[in-house]
Formats: structure tokens, sequence, C-alpha cells
């Protein structure tokens, strides 16, 4: 096998291949509806039902208030983040799984399919965002509204991030299928090692490094310094960031390593 | 002809394969294992294409044909050489590929479309003229798993058939559909071969191959043997199938029959001795095997990749031998003059069990003509 040098997706080749991209979230959101009474209803009820889910178990628990934000308002703040990265991944690994028959017959730049599960995980993570919106208005929880100034660069790098984790999600499945199975006990873990339910605060100060080397951890915190007025900046979310980046760029390398390679591996 | 459009230059595909006997298969055990051997499915290919070039593509069984066709649908990539390939093209090696049985046939045109890289305004500007091709207005707004097969290869082929593509790749998929809709997508390849587009045809059916294109690569165990015009190459072929003596069968049984010898009118068949027409012909397999089940030994006759004559010995019966010779005999003035395929094979009674082999062997009929020889001079 020919060792090839490292080499950037064909970004014009993507490019041209757009409208297969948006074919693909459609279908997905098409098939994914299909065959229940309610319909395209799901995508605002699914996250609904989470935060409702949420809210009653995190009022059994022993809050830790912060100041200037309401329990409910800090665990919807989490939850709004965390689900985007907790549907992007089984999405991209399911994705590359059901997509594999199609390799082996026709061909079609492969970073497609990632970049649809994405904007396809973005339609839900967009309506819970707008939930969680409404929900501070009804809650009386006050909003920064400088919000408005972050939020695009915000969106942009958790948007990479999300990419970047399901190029490496897919990269794994194509090397061993072992990772069907493996990752999703990571997504259940995260829901704990992620701070949703908990402020960072209770982490211990010097395992805190290590904590934010989940790029999750340091976003929640990211949204939340932007969200909410008189939130903490913890500086530790460079940390995430930087992590986030590496795992996004390395992600790109490597997929498109394993890329032309994909039709006689899976 | 103008200017090439495909260059091979020491085209070649290696795959690794795990070696038999061992029996992890993962992708990443085999990443670690000495377990495996690398073969070639194509072997140092140096060919160019010409613009507006009609050309066919023929090969055994194994041959590397689906590899290359493959490789210029740039579906796999070469482990070493380079192909290079001009203009946008089209593969129709399976069609229908990538539809969503829970979509309608409308969405997946869409779907479908751009999986062959057109772009959304292409497809709605030709959306009407697709459906209209496949002929299946009527259910276009109807989910596709509701559709029977022919719909769907038809529609598959509408889609692929209408992008516009400077080259276009065909693997026998002449044979979709009824024969209405095979005619109608023959004139649609005609169309575009007028059009001035480079075609590509592997195909088994010799006449088709001898109508459609001037111009016929030869491909044996993976590399090329020819590439001359189409007649030649048909020879080219049949030599390669008769030098190669290739008996292994494919199928859930092959492993249990082993084809030993063929015979004709008691000569080896590797002798190359070509029999007359005038007299009666006697083919004579031998043949080892393990099965304890009853079972019949077939032999078909393919004169231009068609199955002319299927034959099958005694009815089912378990051999308590573990060698039995199956004999045919076939009547005088029945085989026309020229080079007839022998593919030989077999089956238990309910055919769930079954071994085939259609390239076994060339017989070549003698150009002698006699008395009685007139009805099969054409």
């Amino acid at each position: 096998m020919p060792v090839s040098n490292w080499q950037w997706p064909h970004l014009t080749e993507a490019w041209q291949y757009r409208s297969l991209c948006l074919q693909l979230a459609l279908k997905d959101f098409r098939i994914r509806y299909q065959q229940s009474l309610l319909g395209p209803a799901w995508a605002v009820l699914n996250p609904l039902l989470s935060t409702l889910i949420l809210i009653a178990v995190f009022q059994r628990m022993a809050g830790v208030t912060i100041e200037g934000v309401k329990p409910y308002a800090f665990a919807f703040s989490g939850m709004v983040v965390w689900t985007f990265y907790a549907s992007i991944i089984p999405e991209a690994l399911n994705g590359m799984l059901a997509a594999s028959p199609l390799f082996r017959k026709i061909y079609f730049p492969k970073l497609i399919l990632p970049v649809s599960k994405m904007l396809n995980a973005s339609i839900e993570t967009g309506v819970s965002f707008v939930l969680f919106l409404m929900a501070c208005i009804w809650w009386q929880q006050d909003l920064q509204w400088t919000a408005i100034i972050h939020l695009p660069l915000f969106l942009v790098m958790a948007l990479l991030t999300g990419l970047g984790l399901a190029l490496w999600a897919s990269v794994l499945v194509a090397l061993s299928r072992d990772f069907v199975h493996g990752i999703p006990h990571l997504i259940r873990l995260g829901i704990f090692v992620c701070p949703i339910a908990y402020p960072v605060s209770l982490v211990p100060a010097h395992w805190q490094i290590i904590y934010f080397l989940n790029p999750v951890s340091g976003l929640i915190e990211y949204f939340r310094w932007i969200c909410f007025p008189l939130y903490d900046f913890v500086p530790y979310i460079w940390i995430s960031l930087t992590v986030a980046f590496v795992i996004t760029i390395s992600g790109l390398l490597v997929f498109t390593k394993i890329e032309g390679r994909l039709n006689d591996q899976m | 002809m103008g200017t090439s459009v495909i260059i091979a230059e020491n085209l070649t595909k290696s795959y690794r394969r795990v070696k038999t006997g061992s029996k992890k298969a993962s992708a990443l055990s085999a990443f670690f294992s000495k377990n495996v051997e690398s073969f070639k499915a194509l072997d140092n290919l140096n060919f160019e294409v010409g613009q507006g070039e009609i050309l066919g593509l023929i090969g055994g069984n194994g041959a590397g044909k689906t590899t290359l066709l493959k490789l210029m649908a740039r579906i796999t990539q070469p482990s070493a050489g380079r192909l290079g390939i001009k203009g946008r093209l089209s593969a129709l090696l399976e069609v229908g590929t990538g539809f969503h049985p829970d979509l309608t046939g409308r969405e997946n045109i869409l779907l479908n479309g751009s999986l062959l890289g057109m772009s959304r305004q292409e497809i709605l500007r030709k959306m009407d003229q697709i459906i209209d091709f496949s002929g299946i207005e009527a259910f276009i707004d109807t989910q596709v798993k509701n559709y029977s097969s022919g719909m769907f290869v038809r529609l598959g082929f509408s889609v692929s058939a209408h992008l516009d593509a400077d080259i276009l790749l065909l693997d026998e998929v002449m044979a979709v559909g009824d024969a209405a809709f095979q005619h109608k997508s023959l004139e649609k390849v005609e169309a575009l071969v007028a059009d001035g587009k480079t075609v590509i045809v592997a195909s088994h059916a010799m006449n088709a191959l001898r109508s459609l294109c001037p111009q016929t690569l030869v491909l044996q165990r993976g590399c090329l043997i020819a590439k001359t015009d189409t007649a030649t190459a048909i020879n080219h072929y049949l030599d390669t199938i008769a030098t190669e003596k290739n008996y292994a069968f494919h199928g859930p049984w092959s492993s249990h029959f082993t084809l030993q010898k063929i015979r004709i009118n008691e000569v080896a068949i590797e002798e190359g001795a070509s029999v007359s027409p005038l007299s009666a012909i006697q083919i004579s397999l031998s043949l080892s095997h393990q099965s304890r089940e009853a079972f019949r030994i077939t032999l078909s006759l393919y004169f231009d990749g068609i199955r002319c004559f299927t034959m099958h010995d005694v009815p089912f019966q378990a051999s308590s031998s573990t060698h039995i010779t199956s004999e045919f005999i076939i009547p005088a003035c029945t085989l026309r003059p020229g080079k007839w395929v022998i593919a030989v094979g077999g089956h238990n009674e309910n055919m769930s069990q079954w071994f085939w082999n259609d390239q076994c062997a060339v017989l070549e009929v003698e150009e002698k003509y006699g008395p009685g020889l007139e009805k099969i001079k054409n």
C-alpha cells in the first residue's frame, strides 16, 4: 500500500457536491420522522422532552447556586450544547456504516457525509436553542444582550468541533467496528464528565486542567459565559478550544488520508 | 480521434487479502497481522482512450474488468501508476445505487442525481425528462420500497443516463428492464455515442461488442493482452480461456467438486484439436467430488457470449465413487463453425447447492460444410 503524504481535503470538489450534502441531510430528516404520527413535530418535541426530564431530575438534586443564573437555565444551557455532540457522534458513526455499500459502487467526496450529519444535528440543536431562549424569558432569567456579537464566533467553533469529532468517529469506525460498540459508552459517560448539571467549581482545582481537555466542557462554559451576565470566564476554556482545534485539523487530515481506502476497507 | 481523455500509465491495483487458513479479517487485525498477502488485480496497464472512442472491454472471470471500471469511476484508487481522466464521467455500473426505500421516486431522483454529482438546478431542470424516460410517471410520488424491481432499475438507469457526462462506463447494463426498455436504453446509449461521448463497455455479449465497438481491450489475470479491433480481440479472449485451463468452480458447492479433465472425442481438450461439425461430437468430463447427496452435472455451450445449449446428464443420483465421468453427445450438424465456450456446472435436486464455471474451455468447430449443414450456416 503506498504511503501518501498528508493532504488537505479537496474542498473545491466537496463544494461542487454541496447539493448532495443538502440532499443527504434532507433524506435523514425525512426518514427520521417518517411513519410516526407526529412527524417533524418530533424535531421540537425531542429537545422539549429531554429538557423536561432534565428539569424533573434536576429539581431533586442539591443545587449549587450560581450568582445571577437560575438553576434550570444553568442545566438547560449545558444541555443545549451537549445534545449537539451527543447526537452528531453516533450519527456520523452510523452514517459511515450505512453508506459503506455506497463506497463500493459510486464515487463522491466522503467529506460530505460527516458534514451532512453535522447539518442534521444542527436542526434539533437549533430548535433546542430557541426553546432555551423562550424558557429563559419564562423563568425571567437575565440574558446578556452582547451575546449576539459573540454568538457567531461561538457557532463557528462549536460547529467545527462537531465536525472534528464526527470526522474522528468516522475514521475510527472505518478502522474497526469495535468502536461502534465502544463510542456510545463514551457518550453516556460524557453526560457526567461535562459540566451540564453541576458547576465547574465542584471540580477540584488541580483536576481542572485535565477536566478541560474535554472540548465539550469548554464549549459549554463558553456558551454560558456568553449568555449569562456575571458568569465567570474560566481561563481553562482556552485549553478546551485548543484541543477542539487540534481535533478538527487532525480529523480533516486523517479523514482525507483514509478516504481513498474506504472502498477497500469497509 | 483527437485528444486522449483516459490515459493509464503503469496502472496497478493490488489488494491485500488475509491468507487462506487464518481467521481474523477485521481491518485492524489485518493491519497488524502478518497473515496478509497482496495480489495484483491489475498489473502495469498502459493504454489511452481517445475522445469519442467507443471501447469494448473483455476478459475472463477475475481478469480485472470490474477493477478497471472501478478505478476509472474513482470508486477505488490505484496502488501504483497513474490514471488520468479528462471530463465528467458517468458510471452505469450499478444503477439505482444509493436509492433509499423510504423516499419517493422523485425524492430519490434528487438524492441519486446529487450522488452522481449533478447540481440541484440541473436535476430539477431534467426532472421531467428523467421521469418521462423511466416510464413510471404514475408512481413517481410513491415510496421506492413499493416499486417492483423493474421499476427500480428503470428509474435508476434514467437518472444515470441523464447525467451530462463526457465519458460513459457501461457494465452489461443493457440488460435492464423489459425488452421495450432495453431497446430504449440502447437507443439512449447510441444517441450519446452519436453526440461524440467516449464510451467504455464491459460485456460478455460478443455480438453486441462487435456491432458497437470498433476497438476492444482484452484483459487476462490483471494484464492487458491487447488493445485491438474487436474481432481480433474476441479471438484473443477465447485464446485466453483455452490456454488458462481455469477449471475452478464458484458457488456454494465449489469446494466439493473438481473438474479434472475435458475430453473431446476421446482427445484431451488441451491438445487443441478442432472438431468437424459433420459428425457427432462427444464431450466427456472427468470430475472428482465429495458429495453424498444426489446431484447432476450440466454442460452449456456459449457462442458469442450467448448461451445456446444447456444439457444435463443422467437423473439425480448419489455416487459412491469419488470419481465420475459425464458424457455428452452433440448430434452431427448441430454446432455452427467457430469457437464455442464450454461451461460446466452441477446442482442438487432442489438447486440449493450448485457450482458453476462459465469459461472452462473453448471448443473449436471447423469451417467445414457438407450435406445437412446448410441449415446451420447462419
